[in-house]
């Protein structure tokens, strides 16, 4: 599905991987928490990212650890709880065993409280759009809408794509396409405004 | 709904008790706090709903089997074998038991999903009761099943075994006398664990005897073999040894072998036919091919390590992604299996989050190994 990268919901319920993609770079969150984007995660969320044990944990792992800390310290990131009530709503849905914990915790919350899912996995976005009738947001869409906002400038692309990659994250050529993706459509939609003046 | 709040807290000490964790060891584990942990062991609270799931993945269980009543964990079947072979099984044991039915459950599912794997589900039915000729009778008939030619030897038995059905896993089971076991789950069905500490060409061997269990033994609901243990004589264990020599060695093809039995001819045969000493000079006798001075002679004797090839890792292995994939092997992922939960991720059956729960590691874990297993992991959009 082709993202509109002129609008993005603020309030977002973020799972694992999304976390860290938000994470990944300090130049994107900060853009993001500047133009009002609020950031979500659930109980499980925070177990997975910070408690549940690895077989070996990466320096990159660690750095990402560190900054979800400090970010939920300064209620950057707010750690939502879900409850039994949205358990059982999530117990009912057919996917329930195709999805990570994380996942599930996410849409449960989501559900209840009719927030955006930021997921950058494209089966529990696919989940998320069959059964909400707001779709899944992603790390590239917020990279794309903050460009389309000017709350980005272009010297950032590169800085935000190298930190990204400095930790070992996997979108750098999602990021690259939903960039011109975005400038694509800002120069449109100003061509636009422009034929109406 | 409302939660039963005392029988979350029941199962969730009984848990602990067969896992032999404390609360300590729980809340450190997966950070929820003491106190939090206290008030749902001791019914002041209700859990939240994060903490059902994180509880779950703790304990390798599905999440419902904690707020709901179905029969959805083999709970009472962990908890009657941890009960009564105890003594027998070290904490890292338990967990090892408790990892391997999850790994049985992930695998029933997967299966459940595609429909183009070739399944043939193989049932037994027993006639009189004379034990050991139920263990010859079914063993020619799951050759005949399986397609076997009469001087077949099956290369790989864990993947013959999974083929009808049996979730078969090996896992190194630390300091334990026990081979393996067999365990009936309530969804997943016949389940059977190998223990990965033994030898290659005894594994082998331990599967099929196992396998046995699962397809004679049809009103337990648990048994475990040990490598030398009380339960040696009993007719349900030699009914499952007889099946397994019968399997890995018919009498068509001992019957074959023209030559005259010496130490070097049997330990030929016995490298040759993939089995250890012990099994093929019992086999040998029951035939008449040997006599019972020789069978004290040739048992002894030790296949030369060398010639134990496991199946599951291959020669054409480079050295060091043989060392990580016998490291997985050790934990139960065989290349079965991890292949398995990658094909369905890449078919989109699962989430990338699901498949990192699946392999038993945390989800920034799934780059590293998804690269040993030349898999591409998909993101964005």
């Amino acid at each position: 599905m082709a993202i509109d990268f002129s609008a993005f919901h603020l309030h977002n319920i973020a799972d694992t991987c999304a976390v860290w993609n938000v994470l990944s770079s300090n130049r994107l969150f900060r853009a993001a928490l500047s133009a009002n984007v609020a950031f979500a995660c659930t109980g499980v969320v925070i177990y997975e990212c910070l408690h549940k044990p690895r077989k070996s944990e990466s320096e990159a792992d660690r750095q990402l650890q560190n900054r979800l800390r400090a970010a939920a310290k300064a209620s950057e990131v707010t750690v939502c709880p879900i409850q039994i009530e949205d358990l059982q709503i999530v117990a009912l849905l057919e996917n329930r065993k195709r999805l990570g914990k994380g996942e599930l915790s996410t849409i449960a919350f989501a559900i209840r409280t009719r927030q955006a899912v930021l997921s950058d996995d494209q089966k529990a976005r696919r989940l998320v759009n069959d059964i909400m009738s707001r779709p899944a947001q992603t790390t590239p869409h917020l990279f794309g809408w903050l460009y389309f906002v000017n709350r980005l400038s272009d010297s950032d692309k590169d800085i935000v794509i190298g930190e990204h990659r400095e930790v070992g994250r996997p979108l750098e050529l999602h990021l690259e396409a939903a960039y011109r993706e975005a400038l694509r459509c800002r120069l449109m939609a100003a061509n636009s405004k422009g034929a109406r003046t | 709904m409302s939660l039963d709040r005392h029988m979350f807290a029941d199962k969730l000490q009984r848990y602990m008790a067969q896992l032999q964790v404390t609360a300590n060891d729980v809340t450190q584990a997966t950070g929820i706090s003491p106190d939090r942990m206290t008030a749902i062991l001791n019914c002041i609270a209700d859990p939240t709903g994060d903490e059902v799931l994180i509880l779950a993945d703790f304990f390798r269980c599905d999440y419902r089997f904690f707020i709901s009543n179905e029969k959805l964990a083999p709970f009472e079947q962990t908890e009657s074998l941890f009960r009564k072979h105890g003594s027998d099984l070290t904490r890292e044991d338990r967990w090892a038991i408790q990892e391997f039915l999850f790994l049985c459950e992930c695998q029933a599912f997967l299966l459940s999903q595609i429909s183009d794997v070739a399944r043939k589900p193989f049932t037994f039915a027993k006639t009189g009761d004379f034990f050991k000729a139920h263990g010859q009778e079914a063993a020619e008939s799951l050759r005949r099943h399986l397609g076997y030619g009469a001087a077949e030897i099956p290369a790989n038995v864990y993947e013959a075994f999974r083929s009808i059905g049996i979730h078969v896993f090996r896992r190194k089971l630390g300091r334990s006398t026990i081979s393996g076991l067999f365990i009936r789950h309530p969804t997943a069905g016949p389940c059977v664990l190998v223990n990965y500490s033994e030898d290659v060409f005894r594994q082998r061997f331990t599967a099929c005897h196992e396998a046995g269990h699962a397809i004679l033994d049809d009103g337990e609901d648990f048994v475990v073999s040990y490598t030398k243990g009380p339960a040696g004589d009993h007719l349900s264990e030699i009914r499952a040894n007889t099946f397994a020599s019968r399997f890995l060695l018919p009498p068509t093809v001992l019957q074959q072998q023209s030559i005259t039995w010496t130490e070097a001819t049997f330990l030929d045969t016995a490298a040759r036919l993939m089995v250890n000493a012990e099994p093929l000079a019992y086999a040998l006798r029951d035939l008449h091919l040997i006599g019972n001075p020789q069978v004290d002679t040739f048992k002894r004797l030790k296949v030369p390590a060398g010639e134990k090839k496991d199946p599951e890792l291959p020669d054409s292995l480079s050295q060091r992604s043989r060392e990580r994939k016998q490291e997985l092997l050790q934990r139960g992922l065989s290349d079965a299996y991890v292949g398995l939960c990658f094909d369905s991720y890449e078919r989109g059956t699962i989430s990338a989050s699901r498949l990192a729960e699946m392999l038993l590691i945390a989800e920034v874990e799934l780059a590293d190994l998804a690269t040993l297993y030349r898999r591409a992991m998909s993101h964005g959009d």
